[in-house]
């Protein structure tokens, strides 16, 4: 019996130390479990997407800080951070998870559970703002979630407000001195909702105090009055730990770079659609709206949401019928199809997120119902959209016509600046048709907000963008001086990475095998390798699935 | 194997182990005759009580 005894425990110990060892040691002998490369969309020189094999990078030490925040706070409980090789993952929230993207991730924070959606791949989708408001009260800009308000990483100040007049402004309290320099050489706008929530932009890296005075500004009220009757203003102002939340969740995914750009799902063609108006579909709309659209936009269309205090640039005004992103000519009003095309991709880098989740028929529906916000599409049509051509091909040549055309004839860098920065000289000074401050767009970063194929800058360069400082060059610049000036434009964000619009580190010889034809690289699967040492995952993805990825080699 | 193969298999083999040293686990115990008249315990403690308790009462 003793010789059993001992057996048993021994051949018990054997067992747990076994398995011990394959789980923790063995997994150490597989390659991928050291895999720092990931594929990741680039856009080359001559404007396409394609993708390539590179070195994912650690966090800063800002991200850091929001990391710890996120495991602190428990986000992972809901949140999970991992884009599963199954049907309908990749087309909802973007390409599979790779082993390299979790390179710098220790502990890695997969998670299993999706009480809320999966963060793998949120890098970008949201500007900044909306991680603010929805941080402060995430019902403000989702009206059905369950996410709970993170208001502890905000500093709250209430500050009294003064009326004269339809003016407000507010009674510096001593506590104001510890957050702001209070330079009176330098205001900072601040834009109060109707209970007073005033939220305050903080710097780039977190820190206090912020350098001006800041003021209410309120243009908001002064279209659609009456001005609210404030006696008090509650500032809010991002604490460290949370420009570093957002700041790491903006990383998430980004890795994989300009992907989004070639996301499928939120790709849309068409521009002459018209949706056919009735009952039923205004009703719908109706509901839609009040559910994913009344945050921002808020309740009479009018852009003075309650989150609306914390977006920039602020969210449309519906009811003066000017719509920024449109297939007609300047000043006229968009066709539903341009709509449709604005609510499914979004605006990037703003606080409007990508629709494409949301069903078809609920897109149409709301189309129909922000069109009663305004009297111009009773009185008006939408003009025949113009004529976009096909591309002609871009060319070495094609661009640097392109750069002169951006220097000396459309004198783009007036407000985009020489590199494409969005810092010209007269940047500081723009506003929009609504009075509210507005900056020219960083080409570095490619994000482009009415879309960044070759064709959507040649569009938004022959209508212009209504209600923005940027004109329509249609009359002023022949067809190929504009498709040249588009593919110039493109080129700023060539080898860039979207997040911080800095230069990736690749080779002369990869970048010119990537800008030729011959090299196709349509796809995760077929990403260019630069140093043409196949690694374990290469060597088994060598042989691409036509039919999963639509493309043949 | 590749190396979701491989993971797949590791996990199986883990699975496996773990359920092996559970076994040996219950081998042991029956071996060390924890499964052996498991009733005696509670009369054991019974009586033991009421011994204590006589001893105490004079």
């Amino acid at each position: 019996m003793r010789g059993i005894r001992s057996l048993a425990i021994g051949a018990g110990f054997a067992c747990i130390t076994a398995a011990l060892f394959i789980q923790w040691f063995l997994p150490e002998m597989i390659p991928a479990t050291h895999e720092r490369r990931v594929t990741r969309a680039v856009r080359t020189d001559l404007g396409e997407i394609k993708w390539i094999r590179y070195e994912s990078s650690d966090y800063t030490p800002l991200e850091r800080v929001g990391r710890g925040v996120y495991i602190r706070e428990g986000c992972w409980y809901c949140h999970s951070q991992y884009v599963r090789p199954v049907t309908g993952e990749d087309v909802r929230w973007g390409p599979v998870s790779e082993a390299g993207e979790y390179a710098f991730d220790l502990p890695h924070l997969f998670s299993t559970r999706r009480i809320g959606p999966d963060l793998t791949r949120v890098g970008l989708k949201y500007g900044d703002d909306w991680h603010y408001a929805h941080h402060w009260d995430p019902r403000l800009v989702v009206p059905d979630s369950i996410m709970p308000s993170f208001t502890w990483l905000f500093l709250q100040i209430r500050v009294p407000v003064h009326r004269a007049g339809d003016t407000l402004t507010l009674d510096p309290v001593p506590a104001m001195r510890r957050y702001f320099t209070m330079n009176v050489a330098k205001p900072i706008p601040i834009y109060p909702n109707e209970d007073g929530l005033t939220f305050v932009h903080p710097r780039p890296d977190g820190e206090l105090p912020i350098d001006g005075t800041p003021q209410l500004d309120l243009t908001a009220y002064q279209a659609h009055p009456p001005v609210p009757a404030l006696r008090s203003a509650l500032l809010l102002i991002p604490t460290k730990e949370l420009v570093g939340l957002v700041a790491y969740v903006q990383k998430l995914g980004m890795n994989r770079g300009a992907w989004r750009e070639v996301f499928e799902p939120q790709t849309v063609d068409v521009s002459a659609m018209r949706i056919p108006e009735s009952e039923l579909l205004l009703a719908r709309g109706r509901a839609v709206f009040a559910q994913r659209c009344i945050g921002c936009h808020g309740a009479k269309g009018d852009g003075n949401g309650v989150a609306a205090t914390f977006l920039s640039p602020r969210p449309r005004d519906f009811t003066l019928g000017e719509f920024k992103f449109r297939t007609t000519p300047s000043g006229s009003l968009p066709t539903d199809g341009d709509l449709f095309r604005t609510i499914t991709r979004g605006v990037r880098w703003t606080p409007m997120p990508t629709w494409h989740e949301v069903p078809e028929n609920d897109r149409l529906a709301v189309i129909q119902y922000l069109k009663s916000f305004s009297d111009r599409w009773r009185q008006e049509k939408p003009p025949a959209p113009v004529y976009v051509p096909d591309p002609p091909a871009p060319t070495p040549e094609l661009l640097a016509r392109g750069k002169e055309l951006y220097e000396k004839d459309a004198k783009c860098w007036q407000c985009h600046g020489d590199g494409g920065k969005g810092d010209g000289p007269s940047a500081d000074e723009l506003k929009d048709d609504f009075g509210f401050p507005i900056r020219p767009t960083d080409f570095t970063r490619g994000q482009f907000k009415g879309g960044s194929h070759v064709r959507d800058i040649y569009r938004t360069m022959t209508t212009g963008l209504d209600g923005t400082p940027m004109p329509s060059f249609v009359d002023s610049m022949k067809a190929d001086e504009r498709w040249a000036i588009s593919y110039y434009v493109l080129s700023f964000s060539a080898w860039g990475d979207p997040l911080t619009g800095q230069k990736l580190k690749i080779s002369p010889q990869a970048k010119a095998a990537l800008d030729s034809p011959a090299v196709r690289a349509g796809s995760p699967r077929l990403a260019y390798d630069p140093d043409g040492t196949p690694t374990a995952v290469s060597k088994r993805n060598a042989t691409p699935r036509a039919a999963a990825d639509g493309e043949q080699k | 194997m590749s190396d979701v193969g491989y993971l797949t298999v590791g996990e199986f083999l883990v699975a496996l182990l773990m359920s092996l040293a559970a076994l040996s686990a219950l081998v042991w115990a029956a071996a060390s005759g924890a499964f052996r008249n498991v009733e005696e315990v509670k009369h054991r403690v019974l009586e033991l009580e009421e011994e204590d308790h006589a001893r105490r009462t004079p």
